[in-house]
């Protein structure tokens, strides 16, 4: 066990990539440091996550990390090497930044806009354009943009150029101010899984900062929850701040509604699916008859010929073969993919006509049904563990003086 | 900058100060004109033009000039710039615009020669020549000044039940009155330029004593007329600075 | 009228002589305020105290008679060009200068956060997209200052500067006679043809030379 830590632990320290050592800002005029004595290190290809309150600094800090604010004191460290006292411009062309309001430069194409860092770093044209194209493709852009203005493109569309210009010098670290704060939620959803499906691909090192706990939990890797003057309250896993909160500010933080929210987290393809009939849409009404016959469950799922869910038929519905199988019983459509986490979900099931939801891969084929029995064993099987560790914290506090 | 704030503690004092800054150099620029003029030996042509009370009468013609026309000026010109940015007549206002941006164009002392032949020397065609020049400048402050108040506010004000006529004289206009009274500052100062070239159309002022000066050689003469000059438009400048900012009303 | 038609048959050439004058002085003295007023604008645009004090000095010129001014440069630079730019540099510096400055000021935060973000250098964020993004403000300065220029440049008659203003003033003292009248019309319409020539290439320049993003 000891011997396995130790090489995790070095291991992991070969990897930092970015380490923050005693690193603290006082703003001139104000008493208090608005970033006290912060130390943390950041392993390379992860998405750390710095959420706190308005005001704990988590921007002042995220700022300082590609020095566009100074710090007061501290060491920054990038790749093992001291950054503190470079030349700050040369270092921010290192670094991806992408901010809130995106700060696209309207007076620049598309193209012109990503070519930004490239340039500066002299690539040569080819390169660049070369280097743009793959971009657009990467964000899902058209290529037929590079020569639009940003005045001509939406919200989403212009926080997508935000990410990838940011990435035109393949950065191996990016930061991210609030990134997709200013954006409706809908599109917010889309482009944080687009991000975290792009993530799995380049494994960039990045540093997201966020008010939202919600995005903080489905976007990072390891999130630092921060309290006031950047005072680290915890910093660990999404699923370990959920199930262990370090204290009451913490516990506040994440708010009501923490178990379900660890729904988030687990995926639908970790439960095991319930054992449920399915029979294909050409193989006639007898055979479903007789499926129908051979199961407590009261419903049949047909299957197309390419194995995708088609229809729900009850007993009733294939009592007379009037109707082609085809348009028997109803449409199924309470489909959710095998990547969907276990809140996605329950909530597609909430709404769906027998509180059941079909489970289908990346193509749609048929893989399993889950129903409110299904997950609710997966749900209570989080709980021993969970009431372990109240009982564990229980006895910690009644330690101090029987309250 | 409301006239409520100006002496209230260390801020207040800073901006008496800033105040003060003008009238503090231009008495030094007399007090430097005086000490030249009294360190020169003057001959019998500058000693006739440079006596007090030749200026005064002088400077008295300038103000005059300049005061009637603005006066003239500024009540044509607010209400053609009112006239104009109706509803009915909106559609004229860019055209407008632009036709005053050009007309700065237009030489002062054309308009001035182009009266003077036209009409007469004098007293009347020159009054007439500045109205004529600073006219533009006074209209479109006017219409920016106008068009500038949120419709939502003239919309919320009809919409309480106010007739046209008394959201123009409650709403409209008191919301554009910073921008017209920088407006007729700016025609004020203007006009002083221009009543300084009314000598060449025969109607006097200070502009005389610079051009005898100019025609006659007389360097003495010059640098004093031409300084006076300059002094006598900065003040009456700073006035209608201080003018401006007790005039305007709180809460803008 | 007819007889203005007739004048003009006959003496175009002398107008355009003095036109070409006149567009030239202009035309230096426009440039000589380009280069200062936008450097200066430059220069002080971030320091609320130092703007204040540059565009209070600038603005007083303004408000200065130009007959004074010229009268006063008399003594200093004798007759001819050279109290003319001086005079005429002084007059067109404001509106360059305050537009250069409101222009680079409203530049919205985000874009120059993220320029410096990227790593781009002071330099390099005032060349590449401060100045940029200004610059349909400073040529609309550029173009109130001409229009100034323009009219005021027919006052440097006095100091015999070149000019369209000659014909004015020649027109003035010759009242009575017949041509007095076509002096002074010549004189200010030829004005108002190179200010609208100015203008109009002014204003296609600024066209071409701003960024498709930008213009409205």
């Amino acid at each position: 066990m000891t011997d396995e830590a130790t090489k995790e632990n070095t291991q992991k320290t070969s990897e930092t990539m970015i380490r923050l050592e005693d690193l603290s800002k006082v703003f001139p005029g104000q008493d208090e440091p608005a970033v006290d004595d912060l130390s943390m290190d950041i392993y390379e290809g992860e998405i750390v996550v710095l959420v706190g309150p308005s005001g704990c600094g988590k921007t002042t800090t995220m700022k300082m990390i590609n020095r566009l604010i100074e710090p007061s004191s501290g060491r920054i460290f990038l790749q093992g090497e001291d950054v503190t006292k470079v030349n700050s411009d040369k270092l921010r062309r290192r670094i991806g930044y992408v901010i809130q309001q995106i700060g696209l430069f309207p007076h620049m194409t598309i193209a012109d806009n990503i070519a930004t860092v490239p340039k500066m770093l002299g690539w040569d044209k080819e390169r660049i354009s070369d280097r743009t194209d793959e971009l657009l493709e990467t964000v899902g852009i058209d290529l037929s943009y590079r020569d639009r203005y940003p005045k001509e493109l939406s919200g989403g569309q212009r926080q997508r150029i935000g990410v990838a210009r940011a990435m035109a010098a393949d950065p191996s670290v990016l930061l991210m101010d609030e990134p997709f704060g200013a954006i409706d939620p809908i599109t917010r959803d889309r482009l944080q899984d687009e991000f975290l499906r792009l993530q799995r691909e380049i494994k960039k090192t990045i540093v997201f900062v966020t008010h939202d706990i919600d995005e903080a939990i489905k976007m990072g890797d390891r999130i630092a929850i921060l309290k006031h003057q950047s005072k680290i309250a915890q910093y660990d896993t999404p699923e370990k701040i959920l199930t262990d909160p370090a204290d009451d500010f913490v516990a506040d933080f994440i708010g009501a509604g923490a178990s379900i929210k660890r729904l988030s987290l687990s995926r639908v393809e970790d439960i095991e699916p319930a054992d449920w009939p399915v029979a294909s849409l050409s193989d006639g009404y007898e055979h479903v008859q007789e499926k129908m016959r051979s199961t407590e469950k009261g419903y049949v799922l047909l299957l197309d010929d390419g194995d995708r869910p088609s229809r729900w038929v009850s007993a009733e519905d294939i009592e007379h073969d009037d109707v082609p199988l085809e348009e028997a019983g109803r449409p199924a459509v309470a489909i959710v993919e095998a990547s969907s986490s276990l809140y996605t979900t329950l909530d597609t099931m909430i709404t769906s006509y027998k509180g059941s939801a079909i489970v289908v891969d990346g193509e749609g084929h048929y893989q399993g049904v889950v129903d409110f029995d299904t997950v609710l064993e997966a749900i209570n099987a989080m709980r021993p563990e969970e009431q372990t560790r109240d009982r564990a914290k229980r006895d910690v506090q009644t330690g101090d003086g029987g309250r | 900058m409301t006239s409520q704030a100006k002496t209230s503690g260390p801020q207040g004092a800073a901006r008496l100060l800033r105040y003060l800054t003008m009238p503090i150099f231009l008495g030094l620029a007399c007090l430097a004109l005086y000490l030249y003029v009294s360190s020169q030996n003057l001959d019998s042509i500058e000693q006739r033009s440079l006596n007090p009370s030749a200026i005064i009468e002088q400077t008295g013609r300038l103000i005059e000039l300049a005061g009637i026309s603005t006066v003239i000026v500024v009540v044509l010109g607010v209400t053609t710039g009112v006239l104009l940015t109706r509803p009915y007549t909106r559609r004229v206002t860019p055209f407008v615009i632009g036709l005053a941006n050009i007309g700065q164009a237009v030489p002062s002392i054309g308009l001035l020669a182009l009266f003077a032949l036209t009409w007469d020397f004098g007293f009347w065609p020159a009054i007439v020549a500045l109205v004529a020049y600073s006219f533009l400048s006074i209209l479109r402050n006017t219409m920016v000044g106008l068009q500038q108040v949120d419709s939502s506010i003239i919309e919320a004000a009809r919409g309480m039940g106010m007739t046209k006529l008394a959201v123009l004289f409650r709403i409209e206009l008191p919301l554009a009155v910073p921008i017209i009274l920088a407006g007729i500052r700016t025609a004020l100062i203007i006009n002083v330029g221009t009543a300084t070239l009314v000598t060449f159309i025969g109607a006097g002022g200070l502009g005389e004593m610079i051009n005898n000066a100019i025609r006659l050689d007389r360097t003495v003469v010059l640098i004093t007329a031409s300084g006076l000059t300059a002094i006598l438009a900065l003040f009456i400048d700073w006035l209608a600075g201080v003018a401006e900012d007790i005039l305007r009303p709180r809460g803008l | 009228m007819s007889s203005f038609l007739d004048y003009i048959s006959l003496s175009w050439d002398h107008v355009l002589v003095l036109a070409l004058g006149h567009a030239l002085v202009v035309a230096i003295s426009l440039a000589i305020d380009i280069v200062i007023g936008v450097s200066l604008g430059v220069l002080v645009y971030r320091r609320e105290r130092a703007a204040n004090v540059a565009l209070a000095i600038t603005s007083t010129f303004l408000t200065i008679p130009s007959f004074a001014l010229f009268g006063l440069f008399i003594p200093i630079f004798g007759l001819g060009y050279t109290p003319a730019v001086v005079a005429l540099v002084m007059y067109g510096l404001l509106p360059i200068l305050r537009n250069t400055v409101a222009g680079l000021r409203s530049v919205d935060p985000a874009v120059a956060e993220s320029a410096k973000g990227m790593g781009m250098n002071a330099r390099e964020r005032l060349l590449r997209i401060e100045l940029p993004l200004a610059w349909p403000v400073i040529i609309t300065g550029i173009r109130v200052s001409t229009m100034l220029l323009m009219g005021i440049a027919a006052i440097a008659a006095v100091v015999n500067g070149p000019g369209l203003g000659e014909d004015i003033f020649a027109g003035l003292a010759r009242v009575g006679s017949a041509t007095a009248l076509n002096l002074v019309i010549g004189g200010i319409l030829g004005i108002i043809v190179l200010a609208l020539l100015f203008d109009t290439f002014f204003n296609v320049l600024g066209r071409l030379t701003t960024s498709r993003g930008i213009r409205d």
